[in-house]
């Protein structure tokens, strides 16, 4: 047993960081909205969801005869990301226009936003499943759709007896990149001080001259985008998706984000990580169909030693 | 006479059946100390909330250099040249004293969110001149050396003069201090009177509530009595200090003593 665990885990390691990676991006989205409005945005899996098919439907319209290297790689790598994200951003500023900002205006409680959030939810992938897949690819709106490849599974290096290839290097780094990109907007720009004295104080903000829809609205697209970003580093390693493919995914986000100390960025980064490695670890020793309780038991332990997270400190509290 | 910086026309706000504040008149001059007084519970709060937007009088005017303000967005009020403190202190706790005093500055920013995503030269210049303007007002209410301390973490005195310093950020004609002396000592509230001079000096006007009869008395140009949500008094310090409906309401002589 702990023979095949030692020989099992670079590799694990190095499946848990991708995975991760992907993770640690969406639960950037739950944990932005949650905290400027205190708002689990259920249907954030969908906008990840979006950003998938947005970035099936580029490939399949470069179609690629085989993977790709070097410049073009790059250059459709970015496309794809780009893509992606403005898509998914998009998706996500009109989401909150449409199920969020009414309620908001009327002064509806938490539970409301958060019964709205879930049938948004249902509802864009219902309308994803009947309308807009059949519509975009021509096929049936339930079934797995599958995209070509884009990257070869070359092995750049190995660790030890693990070997990490093209499309990992490509997920991590792009994931690391964003990640540090919204850290420095977040932490440096006026529109990251006025998110984070809207989480801080709405009220003072709002005297202090803050506009709350800009920055809710910002909020959105920034989360929007970033999980626009992982639906296209997704599609790139996983070559498929489909409808509802935000669903565990999005959940496993969501938990990540909490498992961090929600309302923290760098607690999502954390706790998306912490999260895809321990699912891979234990499955070295349970097998790969026990992944999702081990992240779950995950998760319920350290809330019940650490209730805020990991980090716990929230985006309230994120410093300078 | 120029134009008054702000004016109450005939302002009555209620809440329910509770008459919070009751045809009040209120006319500040510019470059005026105008201070507002009255005890608890008097509507002195409401006026504030009405000025700024945070609640909508249910009838009459609120007029601001002569212009209606009455049912603008509160934040676009601020950037018209409104700004305030707070009672009970409302600092972003977490953020350095610098960063505060920035997000007050940001208000006159127009960077959006791709200008500051790729720190695009305008922004970085925007923030710059953010940094210099929150720098100078530290120094201008006297707390130069707290610049990179959380809010949360600097006393108590210091977390007002922040406060004032956020407020100033946004550049108002018109400051709102509320309750600035609260829980202040004497020196400190010494040093509060130059200050609320100093800013008038620098050209603003500024309208005040304070309990402090002493500072109210010393640093006031004019001063309204409010009771009950109605204007009682106002005038000179000394003429309101000795106005016998003042006295009365303050302490209580009437059947409204409990």
């Amino acid at each position: 047993m702990l023979d095949e665990f030692l020989n099992q885990f670079l590799p694990s390691t190095v499946g848990g960081l991708v995975v991760g990676s992907i993770y640690a991006l969406v639960a950037l989205g739950y944990t932005m909205v949650y905290g400027v409005l205190r708002l689990i945005n259920f249907a954030h899996s969908e906008i990840f969801m979006i950003g998938t098919f947005t970035s099936l439907v580029v490939i399949t319209a470069i179609a690629p005869a085989s993977p790709l290297t070097g410049f073009a790689l790059f250059g459709v790598m970015l496309l794809l990301i780009l893509l992606s994200a403005a898509i998914s951003g998009g998706a996500a500023m009109l989401l909150e226009v449409v199920a969020y900002r009414p309620l908001r205006k009327k002064g509806a409680t938490r539970l409301t936003a958060l019964i709205s959030a879930i049938g948004a939810s249902l509802f864009l992938q219902e309308l994803f499943a009947l309308v807009v897949i059949p519509w975009l690819t021509g096929k049936a709106g339930r079934n797995q759709q599958s995209s070509p490849r884009l990257v070869d599974r070359d092995t750049v290096f190995t660790i030890g007896n693990a070997a990490v290839r093209t499309d990992h290097i490509i997920v991590v780094v792009a994931a690391v990149v964003m990640m540090v990109a919204l850290d420095r907007l977040v932490n440096r720009t006026r529109i990251g001080r006025g998110i984070r004295a809207t989480a801080q104080d709405p009220e003072a903000a709002v005297l202090m001259g803050v506009s709350i829809d800009n920055i809710v609205r910002v909020t959105f697209l920034l989360g929007g985008a970033m999980a626009g970003v992982a639906g296209a580093l997704y599609l790139m390693e996983f070559e498929n998706t489909v409808y509802n493919v935000g669903f565990v995914l999005g959940i496993k986000a969501f938990t990540a984000a909490v498992l961090g100390g929600i309302g923290n960025l760098r607690g999502a980064l954390v706790g998306g990580v912490v999260l895809g490695l321990i699912e891979n670890w234990g499955a070295i020793f349970l097998g790969s169909e026990w992944k999702d309780v081990i992240a779950f038991t995950v998760l319920v332990v350290v809330l019940m030693f650490r209730p805020t997270g990991i980090l716990g400190e929230s985006l309230q509290k994120a410093r300078a | 006479m120029s134009t008054p910086v702000l004016q109450l026309d005939n302002v009555t706000m209620r809440f329910g059946g509770v008459v919070a504040l009751r045809e009040a008149k209120i006319s500040i001059n510019p470059g005026e100390i105008f201070a507002l007084i009255g005890p608890n519970g008097a509507g002195k709060t409401t006026v504030f909330n009405v000025v700024t937007g945070v609640y909508q009088p249910t009838e009459g005017q609120v007029l601001f250099n002569g212009t209606r303000i009455d049912g603008t967005k509160r934040f676009k009020i601020t950037k018209l040249g409104i700004a305030r403190t707070f009672q009970n202190i409302r600092l972003f706790h977490n953020m350095s004293a610098l960063e505060n005093v920035m997000v007050g500055a940001d208000s006159h920013h127009k960077t959006g969110a791709i200008g500051a995503t790729l720190n695009l030269p305008w922004h970085r210049k925007e923030e710059k001149r953010g940094r210099e303007l929150a720098r100078e007002l530290l120094d201008f209410v006297g707390i130069p050396g707290r610049m990179t301390e959380t809010a949360k973490n600097l006393p108590y005195g210091d977390q007002r003069r922040l406060e004032i310093a956020r407020a100033l950020a946004t550049d108002p004609k018109l400051l709102l201090l509320d309750e600035p002396a609260a829980g202040m000592n004497p020196a400190e509230k010494e040093a509060l009177q130059a200050l609320i001079r100093k800013i008038r000096d620098s050209g603003r006007t500024v309208l005040l509530i304070e309990h402090d009869m002493s500072l109210v008395m010393g640093v006031s140009d004019r001063v309204a009595v409010l009771d009950f949500g109605q204007l009682i008094a106002e005038g000179l310090p000394h003429e309101v200090q000795t106005n016998p409906r003042v006295i009365e309401a303050y302490l209580g002589v009437s059947e409204d003593a409990s």
